[in-house]
């Protein structure tokens, strides 16, 4: 997959632009006013940054045209621009770690928190480190009896526990 | 080899803390008594009720699981020392068989925690400690439960009453100074309070309302603010309980108006209460127990005699004291009328908050 | 010559082993969990409050600041190795520490680090030593209009940070101010983007961000395979001490952002946060290197590291001689003491002078503790960069998570680290920086919610809020902070122009 700088800044313009436009929108949804007894109310603070955000979106598609503009003036390609931002290893991390996450989200409070932590260590281990199995699942346990002795019984804090207890 | 050293080094001394802190006496957990009746504790369960420490409703419900004591606020706040000494005094005089856990469930102003309370149906071992927003949140449509329906109230323990003081600011010596200047300047006086739809903004209101002045609201984020803010002059009066002004009322850096309680308050004796200045406001922030709604009765009459032992302890007399607070110990019947009254005068000035 | 007898006194009590063995307890304590993602100084001594019970004052009190301070180093332990700040103070710790690590100079930066802390904080416990009885009404000065004007001048550091692309950078201020505006409003109660969520009342709290923005992003875009190469040279005992040279050069930031950071702190309202904002962009205004910031400079470290910690001592001024407590932990802290029966206020160091003496000797104990242990810790902490990259990353990412658990019991706090770690990814691959974002949400809430006060108390007359004498004084300041470079350019470019027509 590639997407160019160049296009990645353009998208950025476009969607902080939306961004804005949206908080606006929903300021006024929710009857947040932008004055209010004559003092700030409740809807100035995020208007005004929704502004903010809309100019800063405007500011950077000017500045990313201009440098395209310079670029194909001056008939050489700007290396910058033209850098391809995506990196298949990073995707595959981050495709990993949603899921991994999203699963843990989605379970914690059934099979319990520690259960879904040990669980995705021993799952990241083994799709990204392509460790062997047998350490995947080592350092999973060890690490989750350590997240249990410090977080559970040394600061006492009340996790999500499963049917196994922990 | 070194690594290992330094592994074992740092594991001995998390666990060695560990045992440290699980040896205490809150929050650990505490050996279920043998059987029904514990001997032994009788000294502090006060009056009367002749041997059997252990608590038992009528019907001898009796807890055999771990109870979890829901505190919908973060640890060290008001609430979160409230209860934590109400399971300390259960554990010291061994007055339930089954072991308490303190267990805080902050966020949303005490939202959070009380949806936590209503999720666990009608199981008899949750129970959770009340203040000020359990009335607030649901009654300015913050909350998606009820005040009123949604819990069985097992029994109020006590109030913490309101302390309106002035700053020195204006050289206001009683109430009647500030009060003569509020009517001559309204819109003038600035009253500090944390929040919104707290204690704090009710009793200007009520102020407002009951003595015909104006007195405007800044509002702050949490007591010590309030605190800083007016004794460096930057706000003329706020309400505070006596416990977080400290020493200043003494000092004098701070000047007492007046006490919103029934009573004058023994550390400031000369300090009058609104009903003796002639004006009809006695509100304080209430502390009690609840349980959901829908939890057998005789657990929450278990529950309510267990609460009653705990506020006949020489150790809760001694807690109240400390913390300026007034005990009220109320069973269950009278708890609910007296719930419905308070929710009321909520419901009225919350109202007028709201509004404006 | 009071203050002398008073120390001795002081250092009399601490003879008694138990007081040093509960200080070292803590020290030790509050590194830990201030090295965990997520845990700060509060939760901290909220844990090991319950072992205060059967104490003496003296020895809880030493233990519950020696957790203090721990937590203050802890957290930058984890900025400069993982990227993952461990509270709000060391997210400035990042921006030049995790490059250093990343150049192989982890133990330099983890030792300045240690020094900075130390010299900051023990210069520190001398000002709260000769100043805390007189200055607390300095305090109390500071009302709504003054925070406000501090803020400003927190932000206008911003304006330091955006790196190449200002457009980038404002756009991730703007969005922080944003989001820190999320919740109820304060002054008329109504619910802003919060939907009904019960979790965003209090809005979204900078920790989840920033364990997001920066850890979790960190994990996704870490291309390495192996782990980062630390060079064994770099480890050797000597190489950890920063050199002569690197002395010369971060000392006059370590002087003065001690001095800046004792001041913050001592504002109920500001704190180590906003002092190690404050301290770094000073750092980056008067250094030669300044445009270097970002890159791995070391006075980077230094600077927000002498000032946070130099910050927890002066937050515990307001605290100990007036009974304000200035922040989260402190107030833990104002609750344990009057549970020992002590009660802060001004009498503090005339009615319990045993303990509060006691307390200020345990001080310099404590900072001299953080000394040894960060010495010899260090190369212990830097082995944690041997471990596999990928395995490493899988052990992070879990300790992130249940830290952003523990934050308020909630699993809601875990998707929203996960969201911010998403974002922070986006972040990373479009260039925007991540800390003008974290920035923006801690300093928007206090800038907003500090203006409307101050408008209420002033009757709306904005006029009358900037001028209070010290917030008129602080927001000339920030003007000049923020148009400062500008101004000198064009300064510059009349001069040259003068000096060419005059040829």
């Amino acid at each position: 997959m590639k997407l160019k700088y160049k296009h990645g800044n353009l998208i950025l313009g476009a969607v902080a632009i939306a961004a804005g436009g949206i908080i606006l929108f929903l300021t006024k949804a929710q009857k947040l006013e932008f004055l209010k007894n004559e003092m700030p109310g409740p809807g100035m603070f995020p208007s005004l940054c929704a502004l903010a955000v809309i100019l800063c979106g405007v500011l950077l598609l000017a500045e990313t045209f201009s440098k395209m503009l310079e670029a194909a003036r001056e008939g050489k390609a700007d290396s910058e621009l033209e850098e391809n931002i995506l990196n298949f290893h990073e995707l595959k991390n981050l495709l990993v770690l949603l899921i991994l996450g999203g699963l843990i989200l989605v379970l914690a409070e059934r099979i319990g928190l520690l259960t879904c932590l040990g669980l995705s260590i021993v799952f990241y281990i083994k799709i990204q480190g392509k460790e062997p199995w047998r350490k995947a699942v080592w350092i999973g346990v060890a690490a989750t009896v350590f997240l249990y002795v410090t977080f559970v019984w040394f600061l006492r804090v009340p996790v999500p526990k499963g049917p196994l207890g922990f | 080899m070194k690594r290992i050293i330094g592994f074992l080094l740092a594991s001995a001394m998390v666990l060695s803390l560990a045992a440290c802190s699980g040896g205490s006496s809150s929050g650990g957990s505490s050996t279920p008594a043998s059987g029904g009746t514990s001997a032994g504790s009788g000294t502090g369960s006060g009056a009367g009720t002749g041997g059997d420490a252990a608590a038992s409703s009528e019907t001898g419900w009796a807890p055999t699981e771990t109870i979890e004591m829901v505190i919908p606020f973060s640890a060290g706040g008001g609430s979160d020392v409230f209860a934590r000494k109400i399971v300390e005094i259960i554990e010291l005089k061994k007055l339930c068989p089954a072991s308490i856990i303190p267990t805080n469930k902050p966020g949303g102003s005490g939202v959070v925690g009380y949806t936590y309370l209503n999720s666990k149906g009608d199981s008899p071992y949750f129970i959770a400690t009340t203040s000020s927003s359990f009335y607030s949140q649901p009654l300015s449509n913050n909350s998606p439960l009820s005040c009123y329906d949604d819990f069985s109230f097992v029994s109020h323990l006590c109030k913490d009453p309101n302390l309106v003081v002035s700053g020195t600011s204006r050289g206001f010596t009683n109430l009647q100074d500030m009060i003569t200047f509020a009517k001559e300047n309204p819109g003038t006086l600035k009253y500090g309070g944390t929040g919104n739809v707290s204690d704090d903004a009710i009793l200007m209101y009520m102020l407002n309302a009951l003595c015909d002045i104006e007195l405007v609201y800044v509002p702050y984020d949490s007591g010590a603010e309030v605190l800083a803010a007016v004794l460096g002059g930057h706000i003329d009066i706020c309400c505070m309980s006596p416990s977080e002004a400290g020493e200043h009322l003494t000092s004098g850096s701070l000047i007492p108006l007046a006490v919103s309680a029934d009573e004058r308050l023994s550390i400031i004796p000369d300090v009058p209460t609104f009903e003796e200045e002639g004006i009809a406001m006695r509100h304080q922030q209430s502390r009690g127990v609840v349980m959901n709604a829908g939890v057998p009765q005789e657990a929450v009459e278990y529950y309510s005699d267990l609460m009653r032992q705990v506020s006949e302890t020489e150790e809760w007399q001694m807690f109240l004291k400390d913390n300026v607070m007034v005990g009220a110990y109320m069973p269950t019947e009278e708890y609910v009328e007296f719930n419905k009254s308070l929710a009321d005068d909520y419901k009225e000035f919350l109202g007028i908050i709201l509004a404006e | 010559m009071a203050l002398f007898l008073n120390l001795a006194h002081g250092f009399s009590i601490l003879a008694d082993p138990r007081v040093i063995l509960y200080s070292l307890l803590g020290v030790v304590a509050g590194v830990i969990i201030g090295a965990l993602p997520g845990l700060g100084p509060s939760v901290g001594i909220a844990v090991l409050l319950p072992m205060c019970y059967g104490l003496n004052a003296t020895c809880a009190l030493c233990m519950l600041c020696g957790i203090y301070y721990g937590s203050m180093y802890g957290g930058s332990i984890t900025a400069i190795l993982i990227n993952t700040p461990g509270d709000s103070a060391a997210v400035m710790t990042t921006l030049d520490g995790y490059p250093l690590a990343r150049k192989g100079e982890a133990g330099k930066a983890l030792g300045m680090s240690c020094f900075a802390s130390v010299l900051g904080g023990t210069v520190a416990v001398v000002l709260f030593m000769v100043l805390a009885p007189v200055i607390s009404s300095y305090a109390l000065s500071f009302g709504s209009s003054e925070y406000f004007a501090l803020m400003v001048l927190g932000l206008t550091s911003i304006a330091g940070m955006t790196g190449k692309s200002p457009a980038k950078g404002f756009l991730a201020v703007f969005l922080g101010l944003f989001v820190s505006g999320i919740g109820i409003d304060l002054v008329y109660g109504t619910q802003k983007f919060v939907f009904g969520n019960v979790h965003l009342y209090s809005g979204i709290d900078f920790v989840p961000v920033a364990m997001g923005l920066f850890g979790i992003a960190e994990i996704i875009c870490d291309k390495t395979d192996h782990s980062i190469h630390v060079d064994k040279e770099s480890l050797k005992f000597k190489r950890l001490f920063p050199t002569w040279q690197e002395w010369k050069i971060c000392m006059p930031h370590i002087g003065r952002g001690t001095v800046l950071g004792f001041l913050v702190g001592m504002l109920p309202g500001a704190g180590a946060t906003i002092a190690s904002f404050l301290s770094y962009g000073m750092a980056k205004n008067v250094s030669k290197r300044g445009d270097q910031f970002g890159s791995g400079v070391l006075e980077g470290v230094a600077a927000p590291e002498s000032a946070n910690n130099a910050a927890s001592m002066g937050a515990m001024v307001p605290m100990l001689t007036l009974g304000v407590p200035g922040s989260g932990a402190t107030a833990i802290m104002m609750g344990a003491l009057m549970m020992l029966g002590i009660t802060p206020g001004p009498s503090f160091f005339t009615k319990s002078a045993d303990v509060a003496w006691g307390l200020v000797a345990s001080m310099y104990l404590g900072n001299v503790i953080l000394a040894v242990l960060g010495i010899c810790g260090l190369s212990l902490f830097v082995k944690v960069l041997n471990v596999k990259g990928t395995t490493l990353n899988a052990l992070i990412f879990a300790f992130i998570l249940i830290g952003a658990y523990a934050l308020e019991n909630s699993m809601f706090t875990v998707g929203l680290t996960l969201f911010f770690g998403f974002l922070g990814y986006l972040f990373k691959k479009l260039n925007v920086p991540a800390a003008p974002m974290v920035l923006g949400i801690v300093l928007g809430y206090l800038t907003e919610s500090n203006l409307r006060q101050a408008l209420i108390i002033d009757d709306g007359n904005l006029l009358a809020v900037v001028t209070h004498p010290i917030s008129f004084v602080i927001l000339i300041v920030a003007v000049l902070l923020a148009f400062g470079t500008p101004i000198k350019n064009w300064m510059r470019g009349l001069r040259k122009k003068r000096s060419a027509t005059s040829i």
